[in-house]
């Protein structure tokens, strides 16, 4: 019986590809993605280089791997954020841009639409997201973030009752909650 | 029996150690035998009586035998005469002795029988053992030896066989006269047997490795001269002086053989010194006969059929023992074995070749021969494998070193591509041995700018590209046709093709078939993308587009060629190129008529413009400098008419790549001369202004010119060079640096220019040349992106922290697209210079962005 048994699984489904075999094709698969997020991931970095937009800047953390960024926002001149920069970690994914990157804010940062664990909360890059945008553009959004949160969904709720309530409250804890991230 | 024996020998000591036999007289005092009544009378025949006297007669026999047979104590001397040494050693035979020799001999005499058990019954034995023998050992060896030793190499060897032929004739003499004649039927064999045990105590007691060499030298010698030019065209004398020295090489083997030095052991040499012969033979016949069509294989074939085997065949006879009448195998020499001496004198030609291969190569297309013969050798896996290895490490040693240039060994290369396409029209050889050269080849800067040099060089015009690839140039204009490549790309999958073949053997897994043999294929495919190919082709082409009049037809076929090979897409920008310049010519017309800026009157300059589609083109040189106003003048109405003729397009003047027509009206001459415009704009600066005295001519410090020019030290520098090689201007203070005009030509200025103005007119020349490229180069491309760079190592070091050189260098060669062109090095100096200026901040080994 043993011998039917396995006669059956060698025969099951002559036209599919084996177990092994689809994981050649999806690995294969994989790393055309690999490359083609490489390549794009190339070019945003050229483009983001060549056109330096002032206030923010963005570059690959490690020679190993291309899809971990750091950026740098400064904060826009006339808000509580002024005079501050913020890292920030890009975390693509493989099939970047067909979904969007993860980002994190490295620098504590007292905001509305940030929490204490960095993560924000901001419309593009979730549901919104667009192949379209890119990584000056998520950058410039997040810089006007800075200066205009979006109150009505907020990750930190004493900070946009503060926002519109106590303005200088609101800015001596941006302050205190801010600090330098010490450079590895 | 044995008893009464031992009784017998008791009381008479053994025959054979008797020197005066016992006399027939005395009386024989036998004891009788075991049971045997003594002897009374009637028993006088009984058996002990009867061998008692059979034994004197033995002794006496055997005594007259010996005596016979003994030979003198002393050498045997060679010098002497015939007679004096027939005197000496040869006896007669006295009818005493014959008897003697009759009765030892016989089998059947009493005497034998008798002493058939002891051992002691064989003359010939004792013959051989204690005279034979004793004398070779004392008299004769020594004397062998010593001739041996002395002489020059094979010298001895005569001799030797001489002494060893009388050694032997005397030693076998008795044999041969009394005791043959004696034995009868039996005697010839009894004489073999004889001569064999003697042929063994010459060969194991003469030096053996002595006798070889001498053997090895003497066979070395004749066979050369035997064999050597048979098979060429020779005179008559030259022929018999062969034959002569064949017949007696022949008659010395044959006495050789007689004194047993013709065994296998001398066979052995032979062997060795014939396999020597075909190499040396091949070797200085056929080395450097390159012609084609190559003949060498089958002059070869008959030589070894007709003059080698010929000349083994009769050696090997004269070697063999004469008596045997059936050719022993080892001997005997079959249609077979004259068919794998050619296949070894192939494999031998073979084996020369390989050593002459790079020289056949260098000199290309003469030695096709060489090439032809060799195909005859790489048949077989061995001897392929053998071919590409001596070759690639003569390659290696060879051609790939830094004393060799570029274009030599690309010449090499060429020729290497061809010879072995020749040779093995698949490929597989070549890929073997091209596989080191193209991987040196890349590594080499100038390779590129090389080979686009070839393609692009005039063949017809020899004076001018002195060392550029012809070659290729050539190559280029006969080889139209590409249909190899098609054909490899579908060869494996037409299953109609009746002409498959299956890829060679030995071919390595990447084998494509023909993929190497079409020359400009495999230089153009040295580098892994076309890009650096095109990239170099456009450069140089735009060089070219720019230097040169109206007439691009090389550059057009050429670039027709490449278009086929890589694809109308890559080579867009150089159509592009291309275009533009035709195009021009038909604006300039159009604007010309347009803007009428013909009509002017005669002594104002002309404008003519090459309008470049600026993206397209390599990076050009855009220094400015200053142009002399009618010129600026005619420029703005230029762009003009060009703005109205193409709409929302706009020309931007790049003065450093054009040429100027200059005509100098000087007090006594006119100079004219085709110069590049800063040269013009310099010369220009020198037209005399209102504040100039008009009675004397022109003077202006360099400080003056760099001023009013705009223009860079070099430059302008360079261009009074120019200048002053052709005797227009003249330095006329060297602190601060002044020139004049020189407005006549003194006579001391006259007489100089035979003499010092050529050299300075040659030095302004290959300065012209020297700064005159039109396309930037590589290097000054990439300072250019420099800045591009530095933006990358901005953003690195603002979102990344402090970095060390090396994190730099990596995180830079993997983010910049198309790699970062620079090393370590360059980068240093440049994030140094960055530190310098205050952008950077250098602590700690680390670089770290000042805010």
């Amino acid at each position: 019986m043993a011998e039917f048994a396995m006669e059956d699984t060698q025969n099951s489904a002559p036209g599919q590809p084996t177990a092994h075999e689809a994981a050649k094709l999806s690995s294969t698969s994989r790393r055309q993605d690999a490359q083609s997020v490489t390549k794009r991931l190339q070019t945003e970095l050229r483009q983001l280089m060549l056109s330096s937009t002032p206030g923010v800047s963005a570059f690959p953390s490690s020679p190993e791997n291309l899809l971990n960024w750091t950026a740098t926002i400064a904060g826009p001149s006339d808000t509580p954020y002024a005079n501050l920069t913020f890292k920030l970690s890009f975390q693509f994914p493989a099939n970047y841009p067909y979904a969007p990157p993860t980002l994190l804010f490295k620098t504590p940062i007292y905001h509305p639409n940030v929490d204490f664990s960095g993560r924000i909360c901001l419309d593009i890059l979730k549901d919104k997201w667009s192949a379209v945008y890119n990584v000056q553009s998520v950058l410039l959004s997040l810089q006007s973030l800075l200066g205009e949160p979006n109150n009505a969904s907020p990750l930190n709720g004493q900070a946009a009752e503060l926002w519109d309530s106590d303005p200088a409250e609101f800015k001596r804890l941006v302050l205190a909650r801010h600090q330098e991230l010490e450079e590895e | 029996m044995a008893l009464h024996d031992r009784i017998f020998a008791s009381v008479f000591p053994p025959p054979s150690e008797v020197d005066v036999p016992t006399p027939a007289a005395t009386p024989v005092l036998g004891s009788s035998g075991f049971g045997e009544s003594f002897g009374s009378q009637h028993l006088l025949q009984s058996p002990v009586e009867n061998s008692a006297a059979e034994q004197i007669k033995w002794d006496r026999a055997w005594h007259t035998a010996t005596s016979y047979l003994t030979l003198p104590s002393e050498p045997i001397n060679a010098d002497q005469d015939e007679k004096t040494l027939r005197d000496k050693w040869i006896k007669s035979v006295s009818p005493e002795t014959q008897r003697a020799l009759a009765y030892i001999l016989s089998e059947d005499s009493r005497g034998r029988q008798i002493r058939k058990t002891s051992d002691s019954d064989d003359l010939l034995r004792w013959y051989f053992e204690d005279v034979v023998l004793e004398h070779y050992m004392q008299y004769a060896l020594p004397g062998l030896i010593k001739i041996l030793g002395k002489g020059e190499i094979p010298e001895p060897l005569f001799e030797l066989g001489q002494e060893l032929f009388l050694i032997q004739l005397i030693y076998l003499q008795p044999l041969k006269e009394p005791i043959a004649q004696i034995l009868g039927n039996s005697g010839t064999a009894e004489s073999q047997r004889f001569e064999a045990d003697l042929h063994g105590l010459f060969t194991r007691t003469l030096p053996q490795s002595l006798v070889s060499e001498n053997l090895a030298t003497f066979l070395r010698q004749q066979c050369s001269l035997i064999l050597r030019d048979t098979n060429s065209p020779e005179t008559p004398n030259k022929v018999t002086s062969g034959q002569d020295v064949r017949q007696r090489t022949l008659q010395f083997m044959r006495n050789l053989q007689s004194v047993g030095l013709g065994g296998y052991q001398a066979q052995r040499i032979f062997a060795e010194i014939m396999s020597e012969t075909l190499t040396s033979h091949i070797k200085s016949t056929y080395a450097g006969q390159w012609s084609s069509p190559s003949a060498v294989v089958e002059q070869m074939h008959h030589w070894v059929e007709n003059s080698f085997s010929r000349f083994v065949v009769e050696m090997l006879a004269s070697m063999r023992d004469q008596g045997a009448a059936t050719a022993d195998e080892l001997t005997k020499v079959t249609h077979s074995d004259v068919e794998r001496w050619q296949d070894m004198g192939v494999n031998k030609l073979g084996a020369l070749r390989t050593d002459e291969l790079f020289n056949v190569i260098v000199d290309w297309d003469y030695g096709r021969g060489a090439i032809e013969d060799l195909k005859r050798y790489v048949t077989v896996p061995g001897s392929r494998t053998y071919v590409t290895s001596t070759f690639s490490s003569v390659v290696a040693h060879r051609l790939l070193q830094p004393g060799a240039s570029t274009t030599e060994i690309l010449q090499v290369y060429i020729s290497i591509i061809r010879a072995f396409t020749v040779l093995d029209p698949k490929g597989v050889l070549l890929d073997r041995v091209a596989r080191p050269i193209r991987r040196y080849l890349r590594e080499r800067d100038d390779t590129v700018t090389i080979v686009v040099g070839g393609l692009l060089a005039d063949p017809e015009d020899n004076a001018s590209t002195g060392d550029a690839l012809l070659e290729l140039a050539v190559e280029m204009s006969k080889n139209n046709s590409l249909k190899g490549e098609d054909d490899a790309e579908d060869g494996e999958l037409d299953f109609e093709d009746m002409n498959w073949m299956p890829d060679p053997v030995d071919a390595g897994p990447e084998y494509k078939k023909s993929k190497n043999s079409d020359v400009i294929g495999s230089l153009i495919s040295l580098f892994d993308s076309n890009d650096i190919f095109v990239k170099e082709f456009q450069n140089i082409l735009g060089e070219r587009l720019l230097k040169k009049e109206y007439d691009f037809d090389r550059e057009i076929r050429v670039l027709e060629l490449l278009k086929i090979r890589f694809g109308e897409s890559v080579l867009q920008a150089c159509e592009v190129m291309l275009r533009d310049i035709l195009d021009s010519r038909r604006v300039d017309t159009f604007i010309h008529k347009d803007q009428q800026l013909n009509l002017d009157d005669e002594t104002s300059p002309e404008l003519h413009t090459r309008i470049l589609s600026h993206l397209f083109w390599p990076s050009l040189h855009s220094e400015t400098f200053f142009i002399p106003p009618e010129i600026t003048s005619l420029q703005s109405r230029y762009s003009t008419g060009f703005e109205a003729l193409k709409q929302s397009r706009k020309l931007t003047w790049l003065h450093a790549l054009g040429q100027a027509t200059v005509t100098l009206d000087l007090e006594d001459r006119t100079v004219s001369e085709e110069v590049q415009t800063w040269q013009a704009s310099v010369i220009y600066a020198f037209q005399p202004t209102q504040v100039d005295d008009p009675s004397v001519p022109v003077t202006r410090t360099f400080e003056e010119l760099l001023q009013s020019l705009e223009m860079t030290d070099s430059l302008l520098h360079n261009a009074l060079t120019f200048w002053i090689g052709k005797l227009v201007l003249k330095q006329t203070s060297t602190t601060p640096p002044a020139y004049t005009v020189l407005e006549t030509l003194s006579d001391e200025d006259a007489a100089q220019e035979g003499t010092t103005s050529a050299a300075i007119a040659a030095a302004a020349e290959t300065a012209t040349a020297a700064a005159a490229p039109a396309v930037l180069s590589e290097h000054e491309v990439a300072q250019e992106k420099m800045e591009v760079y530095w933006q990358y190592v901005v953003g690195m070091l603002t979102n990344g922290g402090a970095m060390p050189l090396q994190q730099i260098v990596m995180m830079l060669k993997l983010t910049v697209p198309g790699g970062f062109p620079f090393g370590n090095e360059e980068l240093k100096s440049f994030l140094e210079g960055e530190v310098r200026v205050g952008k950077l901040d250098f602590a700690g080994g680390t670089y770290k962005i000042k805010h």
